[in-house]
């Protein structure tokens, strides 16, 4: 597997003076599934129209299978696929026409995008003006054109806003299935749990600089993260167990039935001390810190710096 | 070629799409030159082909780009492997299309009302200019459009201004007079017409897509 992308000092400067970009590094191989987070303003949108073409760096180098993109022939430049955020099909074609006219461009068999509407529920909706459809299914449509010619590099800005539960599942079950295969993937996204799931290795943006990257094993451990057990009783804690277990164990009931440690704590000996007190334990489970809380954690540990 | 077929399917297709507004404009269209033809005889056939291309022209070209810009489409077409030249070209040829058809057709109503009033035809001698040479500048009038949208953005309509008022009001008697031997020359506007619309497609393909992005933002 070589290399898909590779960003070099890659910094971005809008024509109002906007630095959106500071100087990023990154390098992606192909088959990867990267998660681009950050706060709003952190250049997450800026860098994904970087590497698909429509905005140009200020300065630093960008290589898309190790060809700047201006220099890439047309044969590559069809294996992208870009989901813009906050895009639409076009409105005054029919949902069959929308995928029709991708068709055309890629060269690509009727066949191929019947499939497509049926994958994404639109078949039915086939024959209705793209304009009279729900933001939900706009979106869903728009999914399924720029996946329709099976990219090798797609990116997609926010690709899960605005889709119905339902939808949602499909398009991360999609989306996986697509990270599982030798193709690259770069979404960008502020559904944490989504990019949880789908990507192999996540990247945190802020103010225009990569603060952390990794897996979610690797920022765990860069960023000091513990693995926390969960213990829910049947019956609330009397007053009087609460302060045993401060005083003894150090702890303090999360919530009137429910104790969180870390898993550091002598388990076994807690349980015990417990059930020797009368309390019923419901549940013992292992909780581990999501995306979501070393997210915070780490944009919180940036802040204070 | 592949991509400029595709945007000027797309184009065809997205007229039966716009509604109200392009059809009231294709009506007004159709309509006017006849009503000219009626006021003015034979030179109403004159002001009907140039309504007809380059009224037609300018609605439907302000209408593509408007739906587009609103609608957010346009986002997606840049994203693709297309090249700003090849979707300006892919909409040139369809809206040219269109307008040309229309002009066609204004311009047999036409005939037919100052036949039918006048009792005469409108002389032969304007058919090469009608037929050839308009339709040259049509297309020049789309891509000096496009440029302006380019480098202005929502303002665009001020290109109107640059392009028939400015050298007017620089200095008409010495303007007048060249643009009177231009059109008088039989060649000489259609050579003068490829080669600007040669030059102006060479600038608009220049047009990086970059820019293109900051307009539509």
């Amino acid at each position: 597997m070589g290399i898909a992308l590779n960003l070099q000092e890659a910094r971005k400067v809008y024509p109002n003076g906007t630095e959106a970009l500071r100087g990023i590094d990154l390098v992606i191989q192909e088959g990867e599934a990267i998660g681009l987070i950050g706060p709003n303003a952190a250049g997450k949108t800026t860098l994904a129209k970087l590497v698909v073409g429509l905005l140009e760096p200020t300065s630093g180098r960008i290589e898309l299978w190790g060809s700047r993109f201006g220099q890439l022939p047309r044969s590559m430049k069809e294996k992208i696929g870009f989901l813009p955020e906050g895009g639409s099909p076009f409105e005054s074609l029919t949902v069959e026409e929308n995928i029709i006219f991708w068709e055309k461009l890629y060269g690509i068999s009727k066949i191929r995008g019947e499939e497509a509407l049926k994958e994404w529920g639109l078949w039915e909706f086939r024959k209705k003006r793209a304009k009279t459809l729900s933001q939900g299914m706009k979106r869903r449509l728009m999914i399924a054109q720029v996946t329709l010619h099976q990219p090798s590099l797609l990116v997609m800005d926010e690709p899960t806003s605005s889709l119905d539960p339902v939808v949602r599942r499909t398009t991360v079950d999609l989306l996986r299935g697509f990270a599982n295969s030798e193709r690259t993937l770069l979404i960008t996204s502020h559904d944490l749990f989504d990019v949880e799931r789908i990507c192999t290795r996540i990247v945190i943006l802020r103010r225009g600089l990569i603060v952390a990257q990794g897996s979610m094993e690797e920022l765990q451990r860069k960023l000091g993260a513990t693995q926390q057990v969960r213990v829910e009783t049947s019956v609330p804690i009397p007053e009087g167990l609460r302060e045993s277990l401060e005083k003894r164990f150090g702890i303090k009931p999360l919530a009137a039935n429910e104790l969180l440690f870390p898993t550091g704590h002598n388990r076994g000996e807690l349980i015990r001390f417990l059930v020797e007190s009368g309390v019923d334990i419901n549940l013992v489970e292992e909780k581990k810190e999501t995306l979501e809380d070393i997210y915070i954690k780490m944009v919180k540990e940036d802040e204070e710096r | 070629m592949r991509g400029v077929s595709a945007v000027f399917w797309k184009e065809l297709r997205s007229f039966y799409g716009f509604g109200w507004m392009a059809w009231l404009g294709l009506f007004v269209t159709l309509a006017l030159g006849p009503l000219l033809s009626l006021e003015m005889g034979a030179t109403g056939f004159l002001v009907t082909s140039l309504w007809g291309i380059f009224g037609g022209v300018y609605l439907l070209e302000t209408i593509s780009f408007y739906y587009e810009r609103t609608q957010g489409s346009f986002l997606m077409l840049l994203s693709s492997p297309l090249t700003v030249g090849e979707i300006f070209l892919g909409k040139y040829l369809a809206i040219f299309l269109v307008a040309y058809l229309t002009q066609l057709i204004a311009l047999a109503i036409s005939a037919c009302v100052i036949w039918s009033t006048f009792a005469v035809l409108p002389p032969p001698s304007l058919l090469p200019m009608l037929f050839i040479t308009i339709p040259i500048y049509g297309f020049v009038f789309m891509e000096l459009y496009s440029l302006a949208y380019a480098l202005l953005g929502n303002v665009s309509y001020l290109w109107l201004v640059m392009v028939f008022i400015i050298p007017f009001l620089l200095s008409p008697s010495q303007i007048m007079p060249i643009i009177n031997s231009i059109i008088s020359s039989p060649a000489l506007p259609i050579v003068l017409g490829i080669l600007l619309a040669l030059l102006l497609f060479f600038v608009v393909s220049k047009i990086s897509k970059e820019r293109m992005v900051i307009v539509l933002s």
